[in-house]
C-alpha cells in the first residue's frame, strides 16, 4: 500500500505540473518561430527610447 | 544559462515529493473535483486574463490612476498608536523571559508567528501601511530624538548618510534572517530564546538608528516596516500625512519604483514562504529528517543538523524562486535585445536582467502576499483567536476557574468549527488567483510604461509561464499532501 500511495502522490504532483510544462511549452514555440523573423526586421533594440528606462528611483526618505 | 537554469527549475519542481503546509490545522476536505484541477482552472484563467489585458489594456494607466480624499485623521493618534506598538514589545520581551516556556501559553510565540508576521500584513492589506505607526521602533526612535533633541537644545549632530546603492538590502538581509528564526533556528518555539532575539534586534536597530536617524534608518533596515509597506501599496486605503485617500487596490505598487534590494524583499518572501510549505510536508519533512540524521553522524548534534537541512532548504528554495524569475526578466527581451546586451552589435544595451527585475518588482508583491495568506490563512483563523486569551494572561500563569486575567478574555478557546476546511481552500485558491491576476496586471502596465507598446505584451508572455508556475506550486503545496 505504501508504495501505491507514493506513486499515487507523484502522479497528482505531475498533474500540478502539466499547465506548466504546457503554457511553457506553447510560448516557447512561438517565440521560437517568431525568433528569425524579429532577427531580421528589428531595428533598435526592445526599448530604442532609453529614457523610458531612466527614472532612477528615489529613496522615501530623500 | 538561462534556458538551463529554467530546466534545473522544473526539474526542481518536479523531483519534490508531495508537500502538506507546515501551519495546518485544516479538517478533512470534501471537494467536488480533485485538487490538482484548481491549479487548472487557475492557470486557464490566468492565460485568459494574460490575452484579454494583450487585447484590452493599451496604455498604462494605473500610475495616473485617481485617488479619492476620505478625510484626516487626528495627528495625535500616531502617539496612542506607537505607545501601543511598544508596549506590545514590552509584554513580548517579559512574556518571553519571564513567563511560562511552553510556546502556546506563552504570548511571545504567537505574538510574533501570528500577530506581527502573520497579522499585520494581513491588516495592512485591508486598511493601508498600519505598521507605519504601529512599528515600536520607530517610536521609540522618535521619542528618543525629542528627548536629545531638547537635552541638547539643537546640538545633535547630523546623521550619518546612507548611502543610496545601498537600497533596502539591510531589510532583505533581516527578513531573511527572521525567516531563518521561524523556519530553522532550534529555539524558534522557546520563549525565552525568542525574546533574546527580540532585545538583539531591538538593539541593532537602536544603535543604528543612532547613526543614520530613524526614519532612514527604520525606511531602509527594519525588514517589517520594509516588507509590510510594499504589502500596503495593494490596499484600497493610503495614508499621507494623517489624510486618508481611496484609491483602487494594487495601485499603489504601480506607482511606487523599486530600490535596490526590493527585489530581493520579495523574493525572500515568497521563497521562504514556499520552503516552509515544503518542509512541512509529510514526505520532504521524512527527508529532510534522514538528511539530519546522516549529518549527525559526523559529529554535529541532531539539533544543529536538523536546522542546517533546514537552512539548506531554505537558501534552495529562495534561490529557485530567485532563478524563475530571473528567467522570466530574461525572456522579457526580445533576441535582438539579448544580443545587444551581449555586446555583439554595436547599439546602445538594453536594460540588465537585474534592472528589469528590479523594475517589475512590485508586481511580484501580490504573490509574495499570495502565497502568505494562502499558506498561513488557517494559522491566522484558528491560532490568531489565542492572541486574545494570551494578552490577558501572557505569562501563562494559572487561573482560577472563571478568572479572565488582564481582559476578562484568558479563558477563551479557540473554535475551530468556524471555518470549515472547503472554505479554507476556496478561500486560499481565491487569494492565488486574485494575487497572481493582480500582478500580471502590474506587470503589463509596467510594461507599457517600459517597452514599445509593440513588443509590451509579448515581453510580458515569459512573466504569464512564471505566474502560471507559482500558482500550480502554491496550490501543489497546499493541497498534495
Amino acid at each position: 500500500m505504501g508504495v501505491i500511495a507514493h506513486i499515487a502522490h507523484w502522479y497528482e504532483s505531475l498533474l500540478y505540473a502539466l499547465p506548466m510544462v504546457v503554457i511553457g511549452g506553447v510560448l516557447w514555440y512561438t517565440a521560437r518561430k517568431e525568433r528569425g523573423r524579429e532577427a531580421e526586421g528589428e531595428a533598435g533594440w526592445d526599448g530604442e527610447d532609453d529614457s523610458r528606462w531612466d527614472d532612477e528611483p528615489r529613496l522615501k526618505d530623500d | 544559462m538561462p534556458r538551463l537554469i529554467a530546466l534545473l527549475s522544473a526539474a526542481f519542481l518536479l523531483a519534490m515529493p508531495a508537500a502538506a503546509q507546515a501551519h495546518g490545522l485544516v479538517g478533512r476536505r470534501d471537494l467536488p473535483v480533485p485538487a490538482w484541477m484548481f491549479a487548472w482552472g487557475a492557470a486557464i484563467v490566468l492565460i485568459v486574463s494574460f490575452f484579454a489585458l494583450g487585447a484590452l489594456w493599451r496604455e498604462p494607466r494605473l500610475a495616473a490612476t485617481k485617488e479619492r480624499r476620505l478625510g484626516r485623521v487626528p495627528a495625535w493618534l500616531e502617539l496612542p498608536i506607537g505607545a501601543l506598538g511598544v508596549a506590545l514589545l514590552g509584554l513580548t520581551i517579559i512574556a518571553g523571559f519571564a513567563g511560562l516556556q511552553i510556546d502556546t501559553a506563552n504570548f511571545a510565540p504567537t505574538a510574533i508567528f501570528v500577530g506581527l508576521w502573520v497579522g499585520v500584513p494581513v491588516a495592512s492589506l485591508l486598511v493601508g501601511d498600519l505598521y507605519a505607526v504601529l512599528n515600536p521602533l520607530r517610536a521609540l526612535g522618535r521619542a528618543t530624538g525629542w528627548v536629545v533633541g531638547k537635552v541638547a537644545r539643537g546640538q545633535v549632530p547630523e546623521p550619518l548618510k546612507m548611502p543610496d546603492r545601498i537600497g533596502h538590502w539591510p531589510a532583505a538581509a533581516g527578513l531573511l534572517l527572521f525567516a531563518w528564526v521561524e523556519l530553522a533556528f532550534p529555539g524558534r518555539s522557546d520563549p525565552s530564546q525568542l525574546a533574546v532575539l527580540v532585545v538583539l534586534f531591538c538593539v541593532v536597530h537602536a544603535v543604528g538608528m543612532s547613526l543614520y536617524g530613524t526614519e532612514a534608518w527604520i525606511s531602509r533596515a527594519d525588514p517589517f516596516a520594509v516588507w509590510f509597506g510594499w504589502v500596503a501599496t495593494l490596499a484600497p486605503l493610503r495614508w499621507d500625512r494623517g489624510t486618508v485617500y481611496l484609491r483602487p487596490p494594487a495601485v499603489g505598487a504601480a506607482r511606487r519604483r523599486a530600490v535596490p534590494g526590493d527585489a530581493a524583499v520579495v523574493l525572500v518572501a515568497i521563497g521562504t514562504t514556499t520552503w516552509d510549505g515544503l518542509s512541512g510536508g509529510d514526505m520532504l519533512g521524512t527527508a529532510t529528517a534522514d538528511i539530519a540524521a546522516q549529518i549527525a553522524k559526523s559529529g554535529l548534534s541532531a539539533t544543529w543538523s536538523n536546522a542546517l537541512v533546514l537552512t539548506l532548504g531554505m537558501v534552495l528554495a529562495v534561490a529557485f524562486v530567485t532563478a524563475l524569475v530571473f528567467a522570466g526578466a530574461w525572456g522579457m527581451l526580445s533576441p535582438a535585445a539579448r544580443r545587444r546586451a551581449a555586446g555583439d552589435e554595436g547599439r546602445p544595451a538594453p536594460p540588465s536582467v537585474s534592472r528589469l527585475v528590479r523594475d517589475f518588482a512590485p508586481s511580484l508583491v501580490p504573490i509574495g502576499v499570495a502565497y502568505a495568506v494562502g499558506h498561513y490563512l488557517s494559522l491566522l483563523a484558528f491560532q490568531g483567536q489565542a492572541l486574545p486569551q494570551l494578552l490577558s494572561n501572557p505569562l501563562g500563569r494559572e487561573l482560577a476557574p472563571g478568572d479572565g486575567g488582564w481582559l476578562g478574555t484568558a479563558q477563551w478557546t479557540i473554535d475551530y468549527g468556524w471555518l470549515s476546511a472547503n472554505a479554507i481552500w476556496y478561500l486560499q485558491v481565491a487569494a492565488l488567483l486574485a494575487g497572481h491576476i493582480a500582478s500580471l496586471v502590474l506587470s503589463h502596465d509596467r510594461a507599457l510604461e517600459r517597452f514599445p507598446k509593440r513588443r509590451a505584451a509579448r515581453s510580458q508572455r515569459a512573466m504569464l509561464v512564471v505566474a502560471v508556475v507559482f500558482t500550480c506550486t502554491g496550490l501543489w503545496l497546499l493541497s498534495a499532501v
